[in-house]
């Protein structure tokens, strides 16, 4: 038979419970806000029943500590689409700073100043060039000639050092966000020794909200992938595999500088730069830009600079100056710059003419008043010079693609954020602290709680009743 | 279903991204321009590259006839003159041929026929900001010097044969000049050959025996430069065509490329409106429920 003090018992342990879960309650609302913090759920656990003389009788109830409400999947998942934004991100920042360079082409009319870009710069050569047609004799319009293509030459060293600088400086970010890469590997190192210990088989707690925490952040630098390990420890990886953090271990990434840029290397010493390249994280985006996009851009530029100085040269070269002497080159262009490769063309294009005089206007054997050579020039803004086509249409399908490739990486980086967005409103919907859900339970637990201290008082009046066996007033409580 | 207790950063997300709708399309309605940036439509900046070039082409051309209209215009008028010099030259001629003049005045007619060479010669040598218009490619050059220490005077031409042209940007060739060569002084129709042997004809006070078919060479002289003055009239003709066609192409791109650029005002006005009550409903709906909570109800 059950005794009143095994009632007792009971009502002690509730209210010991209900003590309990008002503390989860009371850290949940403290940590509303907390980022990265996943809401804990009091686990109630009814105490094993005793049977007495066949009869069952429940032993009230225990509360064996806080659940953290984690679904690892979501995380994983959240992780990875924290890599995607973040690299589309990046590299969208250092696309819309590369196409400002270019964006003289969106003006319109025949604005002739140097802001108005390559574009306009093409065409003012070629029309300079037209109108020494008229009085090829004309040192004025022959001038003019010199002054456009100096133009020219200075606007593609600006955009060409610029994009250069751009580059140089999307570097140093890179070498920044390793920098902070590899303290987190150190924490979540650090974290997984102390899990390890701790929790080997349960979740860990806050100390397992740190990790996700670290590995978010982590993720938002650089690409990574995760594997759970026995003792609740976590491997991380890059996305092509090298080892990152392994149990209580961090292996650094290291920089070293290879041709001109920094490449990063792995614990053992391997390239890993275009592991992090397509893996995905600021990193990623930054890197993206600095290997491709950048130097795509370069190359375009290189190619059209060098084929407008090389065809201008070899058509001035064909005729006779104004002294009577043979055109000389307008343009001068790097050393080792061949059609094939025209690297270094856009930053090293100058013209090297200083004397509009030099310029052969006229045809082999014609006098000085003779315009067919400048004709011949300026006809060359019809032909198709460099990739098939016109220089003016080579660089309006220039424009096109970058601005393409901007708007492509930036509806890429919408829809990324929008999964994202998802995947932070479902994570957040399991484990976000909900202030109203707080406060029923705080209501609730109020509530349970009065009701056994109630208990109490109700088993006392009955125990001085046994006590007393009857008789009313030998014993009072 | 449990809903994300965050919703209210995501509301505020919303509220970031109306208001960055407004900052473009504000953008948009103070520049007028549509497109001011490569990725607002890429095509359109580059179409906009390919306008930009053809309407300065065109500008450019606009500019180079006017000049070239003038050069044109001097050469004509330097034929103009040589054709009513020799008109006269001829009327003087004829009236040192019909016998009834004495010595003294053909002598006189040799010397008015000789200031009429001189004349046509000096137009010959017309220059136009410098260049000598009637030389060929040897712009430089006077074309023609004269000889007059023999008799009959010589007149030598130095310039070359060349014809220049102008490309329109349609890649239509126009005529610049006429080779001195072709019309002063060219085979079987030697203008300023026939006024020194005119000259010569009646220096001597007598008509000599070629007299009269010299006036009559100056007859079919006259008419192949009327013939050649053609040939700079169809180029003036033909430039102003070419002038008046770039320009009106000019003002047909520069309203493409402003169809192509420009802001739809209206639309623009809709869509601001339309993201205001749009942000105006979020900062409402953010307003209301951050004074929700059951924590003010216990």
């Amino acid at each position: 038979m059950a005794t009143i003090s095994t009632a007792f018992d009971i009502a002690t342990g509730a209210l010991d419970a209900d003590q309990s879960a008002l503390d989860i309650v009371a850290n949940n609302t403290a940590n509303a806000n907390t980022p990265g913090y996943t809401l804990e759920m009091p686990a109630w656990e009814q105490n094993d029943s005793v049977s007495l003389n066949g009869v069952n009788f429940g032993m009230g109830v225990t509360l064996t500590g806080a659940e953290s409400q984690r679904s690892l999947v979501l995380d994983e998942a959240m992780q990875q689409q924290t890599q995607a934004e973040n690299a589309s991100s990046a590299r969208l920042t250092a696309l819309n700073q590369m196409q400002a360079l270019f964006s003289g082409a969106t003006s319109a009319g025949t604005d002739t100043s140097a802001s108005s870009g390559i574009g306009s710069d093409l065409t003012n050569l070629f029309d300079s060039l037209s109108s020494l047609e008229s009085s090829p004799a004309d040192d004025a319009l022959r001038e003019q000639v010199l002054s456009a293509a100096g133009t020219l030459a200075s606007d593609f060293n600006g955009a060409a050092s610029q994009l250069e600088s751009q580059r140089t400086s999307l570097d140093e970010q890179g070498q920044s966000v390793v920098a902070q890469a590899n303290t987190l590997l150190t924490n979540i190192a650090q974290l997984n020794l102390q899990i390890e210990t701790t929790s080997p088989n349960a979740d860990a707690g806050t100390l397992e909200d740190q990790r996700e925490q670290d590995l978010t952040e982590l993720s938002q630098l650089i690409g990574i992938r995760t594997v759970t390990t026995e003792n609740n420890g976590l491997t991380v990886t890059t996305v092509g595999g090298a080892l990152l953090v392994s149990e209580g271990q961090a292996f650094q990434i290291t920089d070293g500088e290879n041709d001109g840029v920094t490449h990063y290397y792995d614990s053992l010493g391997d390239d890993v730069t275009s592991d992090l390249t397509s893996g995905g994280g600021e990193l990623g985006g930054i890197l993206t830009a600095r290997d491709q996009d950048i130097p795509q851009t370069e190359s375009s530029l290189d190619q059209l600079a060098y084929a407008v100085a090389t065809q201008l040269n070899t058509q001035n070269a064909a005729g006779v100056d104004l002294n009577g002497n043979a055109g000389a080159a307008i343009f001068s262009l790097p050393a080792g710059a061949t059609e094939a490769d025209p690297a270094g063309s856009a930053a090293g294009i100058t013209v090297i003419m200083t004397d509009p005089s030099e310029i052969a206007a006229a045809g082999a054997g014609q006098g000085t008043s003779d315009n067919t050579n400048a004709t011949a020039m300026a006809n060359i803004a019809n032909q198709a010079i460099v990739n098939g086509t016109t220089a003016s249409q080579d660089y309006s399908d220039f424009v096109t693609s970058l601005g393409s490739l901007v708007t492509e990486v930036s509806g890429e980086n919408t829809a990324q954020n929008a999964a994202l967005t998802q995947l932070q409103n479902q994570i957040g919907s399991l484990s976000g602290v909900n202030l109203n859900d707080e406060a029923a339970q705080l209501e609730t637990l109020e509530q349970s709680y009065e009701a056994a201290s109630k208990l109490f008082t109700s088993l006392d009046e009955v125990m001085t009743a046994a006590l007393n066996l009857g008789v009313q007033t030998t014993y009072s409580s | 279903m449990r809903v994300d207790p965050q919703y209210m950063t995501n509301l505020v997300a919303s509220l970031d991204a109306t208001s960055s709708t407004e900052e473009t399309l504000t953008e948009e309605l103070a520049s007028g321009s549509r497109v001011n940036q490569l990725s607002d439509d890429p095509v359109a900046a580059g179409e906009n590259v390919l306008l930009s070039n053809q309407i300065g082409a065109d500008d450019s051309f606009s500019q180079t006839a006017s000049s070239t209209q003038s050069m044109l215009q001097v050469s004509d008028s330097a034929l103009s003159t040589v054709v009513s010099q020799l008109t006269s030259a001829i009327s003087l001629a004829t009236e040192a041929n019909n016998g009834t003049l004495d010595a003294s005045d053909v002598e006189s007619i040799s010397n008015q026929l000789a200031g009429i060479r001189d004349e046509v010669l000096s137009m010959a040598n017309t220059t136009y900001l410098g260049r000598y218009v009637f030389s060929g490619s040897q712009g430089g050059t006077e074309p023609y010097t004269l000889n007059t220490s023999v008799s009959p005077a010589v007149a030598t031409y130095q310039g070359d044969s060349d014809v220049e042209y102008l490309e329109t940007p349609n890649g239509q060739q126009i005529q610049l000049n006429v080779p001195g060569n072709q019309i002063f002084s060219a085979a079987g129709t030697n203008v300023l050959g026939t006024l020194n042997q005119l000259v010569a004809d009646y220096s001597t006070g007598t008509p000599s025996s070629t007299a009269v078919a010299d006036t009559e060479a100056l007859s079919t002289v006259l008419g192949y430069v009327t013939q050649q003055r053609v040939l700079i009239d169809n180029s003036i003709t033909r430039l102003t065509a070419a002038q008046n066609y770039t320009q009106s192409e000019q003002t047909q791109l520069t309203s493409v490329q402003t169809n192509l650029l420009q802001a739809d005002v209206g639309q623009i006005a809709t869509q601001l409106s339309t993201a205001e009550t749009q942000q105006t409903a979020l900062s409402q709906v953010i307003a209301t429920i951050g004074k929700q909570s059951l924590f003010n109800d216990l």
